[in-house]
């Protein structure tokens, strides 16, 4: 960033030797006229849902139906997320969000760093076939193997054993994980968890690109791979772990098709303001009704608050980081 | 005797290797591997639900039959999905790589505009999307899709501009679905976005500079500095956007076979479906890459 700087900025007296400075200030300043307008117009379209949302939030049901009424309300009110946080059963759904999905998301960012730096540092044997098979995972759209992993959660098993144990026993051994956590923690515990493939494609590429001296100085020094990893590498990859967290918590906090799928009571917060307007429908209101869209709306403010504002302070930062990861090459 | 010893002792701690990745592996058999045959496996067996259980009975290629012969939509969803990307792709492409490049030069509010660009991310990779599409709000800002029925929607009736301009009503439809799809666009560039900004602001300033004093325009500096640069960065975005085009929910053949598998609880067929769209996704994705790598990549070598 600095050197761009320095590059760009020019001293009075090359302004003056530039003989087509005044031709290359109107151009400049009709450029940067074009900017603005170009930007506040996209600006518009991408804003437009948040205001929508805050509009109808804080309205009146009054208001919705008023005609005069277009971005301003004439009187505010907090009934439409009293009556958000009733349908979508707040604390409950939240407590599945927070302590199910984004705990997950947590374990994930390092259950695939750990992987990652095994397929970035260490040429064993078979490990051009994980690179494809990494690379397929990415791919691979979760709705193709989603069958086979409820059946696989319904009969959870380990490689068969419990099966053969329990038909030996006639008795049902496999265990069933559905509306568990455990659907959610035991593949990110084993870095197959949501969107994982592409994090350990992030974090490979960063640590790739790590020097290889610090972590040859600690092995001569005596330090296990291990505690090089944890002591040396880790400390020293804020950036890719930022990065792979940011991204990892937005995608779980969004998360509703596994969800959906696996359980069948409790949802997260994400399921509920899925099935919103189902589920107000079956508190008796209309789902055309101004307090039902008002209700809506609030309900998606309270949904993307948290996240917006994680996102407005590591905003900054995120940007610089996913620049230094390389993921970009 | 020294060369060897050296060589065990990269053996060793090339072994050390499966120690990070021994968890990976195991989550790759249990959740990856295992279901990708068994969804195989699905696609060519009649499934029966009987007491709870799950029967399966070999039938070989009937889903495929089936659903190539006797669904009436399948094959159309199909076309609708790889005719949308081919629409959609470039205009993503562009239109993100030009807000990345206005995004990264320097201008009064830069730090506002960013976070209001990447607002995407946050919220169109969500639920709230699927909340603000659905067809109980009206927001005058997208398209309404509710089932087959396309209904014009968004900021600007292009339609109706599109009468007034007296273009002939044949091609009315078309033009005014592909335009109103741009607001629709803008909101899947967040990612992308990011990744372009980081691409741009990874390109070293020197290269500018001597673009610069071998007197190149603006025009040319972009043609002949930015975009080779950023092959990568294309090749990546590119990758992402045809993913994110193909197997999102609202992609209507995964939404056929979603809600089949869903509501009907056929499983069978909807393996077949996915498995049969998969194959041609990855074919259409091979072809697009490949003609990058063959008319692009070359060029800027």
């Amino acid at each position: 960033m600095k050197s761009i700087k320095i590059f760009n900025s020019k001293s009075p007296t090359a302004k003056k030797l530039d003989t087509y400075s005044a031709n290359k200030n109107t151009a400049s300043i009709f450029l940067s006229i074009a900017r603005y307008v170009f930007l506040f117009s996209f600006g518009y379209i991408l804003l437009y849902p948040l205001i929508y949302m805050i509009v109808h939030a804080f309205q009146s049901a009054d208001d919705f139906l008023d005609p005069t009424v277009q971005w301003v309300s004439k009187t505010y009110t907090f009934d439409n997320f009293k009556l958000a946080a009733k349908t979508v059963d707040l604390y409950k759904s939240a407590f599945t969000s927070i302590f199910v999905l984004l705990l997950s998301g947590l374990v994930e960012v390092f259950s695939c760093g750990i992987a990652a730096y095994g397929l970035a540092r260490f040429n064993f044997k078979g490990k051009k076939i994980l690179d494809v098979i990494l690379i397929l995972n990415i791919l691979v759209p979760t709705t193709v193997i989603i069958i086979p992993t409820y059946i696989n959660f319904r009969y959870m098993d380990i490689a068969g054993i419990l099966n053969i144990v329990g038909t030996i026993l006639k008795k049902e051994l496999r265990l069933n994980l559905l509306d568990t956590p455990f659907v959610f923690y035991v593949p990110s515990l084993l870095a197959v968890g949501i969107q994982s493939g592409f994090f350990i494609y992030i974090f490979k590429q960063f640590f790739k690109g790590f020097p290889k001296e610090l972590e040859e100085a600690a092995s001569i020094d005596g330090a296990s791979a291990w505690k090089t990893f944890f002591k040396i590498v880790i400390p020293s990859s804020g950036v890719a772990v930022l990065t792979v967290f940011i991204f990892s918590v937005i995608w779980h906090w969004n998360e509703y098709y596994r969800p959906a799928m696996f359980y069948s009571t409790n949802y997260p917060l994400a399921v509920k303001i899925k099935d919103f307007f189902t589920l107000v429908q079956g508190l008796g209101y209309n789902v055309y009704s101004a307090e039902a869209v008002n209700a809506a709306m609030a309900a998606s403010i309270m949904f993307i608050l948290p996240v917006l504002i994680m996102y407005m302070i590591m905003q900054r930062k995120f940007i610089e980081s996913i620049s230094q990861t390389g993921i970009v090459g | 005797m020294k060369k060897k010893t050296k060589g065990n002792l990269d053996a060793n701690k090339n072994k050390i290797g499966y120690q990070f990745v021994a968890h990976w592996i195991l989550g790759l058999l249990m959740f990856f591997i295992i279901p990708i045959i068994d969804s195989i496996k699905y696609s060519l067996t009649n499934i029966t639900i009987a007491a709870g259980e799950l029967k399966f009975k070999f039938i070989g290629i009937e889903n495929y039959r089936q659903m190539l012969l006797s669904d009436a939509k399948y094959l159309d969803n199909v076309r609708d999905s790889v005719s949308t990307m081919f629409s959609s792709v470039p205009i993503i492409i562009a239109l993100s790589l030009i807000l990345a490049i206005v995004l990264n030069q320097k201008f009064k509010g830069r730090l506002i505009a960013r976070s209001i660009f990447f607002m995407p991310v946050i919220i169109a990779t969500g639920v709230v999307m699927v909340l603000l599409k659905s067809g109980y709000l009206r927001v005058p800002l997208f398209n309404v899709t509710s089932g087959a029925e396309y209904e014009y929607g968004g900021l600007i009736d292009f339609n109706e501009i599109l009468l007034k301009l007296n273009f002939p009503s044949s091609i009315n439809g078309l033009f005014a679905k592909y335009l109103s799809n741009v607001f629709d666009l803008i909101w899947s560039c967040g990612v992308q976005i990011i990744l372009f900004l980081s691409g741009l602001q990874s390109i070293s300033p020197q290269l500018y500079e001597v673009s610069k004093i071998e007197g190149a325009t603006k025009w040319e500096e972009f043609w002949y500095v930015t975009i080779p640069m950023l092959k990568d960065v294309i090749l990546l975005v590119l990758i992402y956007t045809m993913i994110q085009l193909f197997t999102s929910l609202d992609n209507p053949v995964v939404a056929q076979a979603y809600s089949i598998m869903k509501n009907n609880q056929i499983y069978d067929l909807s393996s077949a479906m996915l498995w049969g769209y998969f194959v041609l996704v990855m074919a259409v994705m091979g072809i697009v890459l490949l003609l990058y790598k063959q008319l692009c990549l070359k060029r800027w070598e």
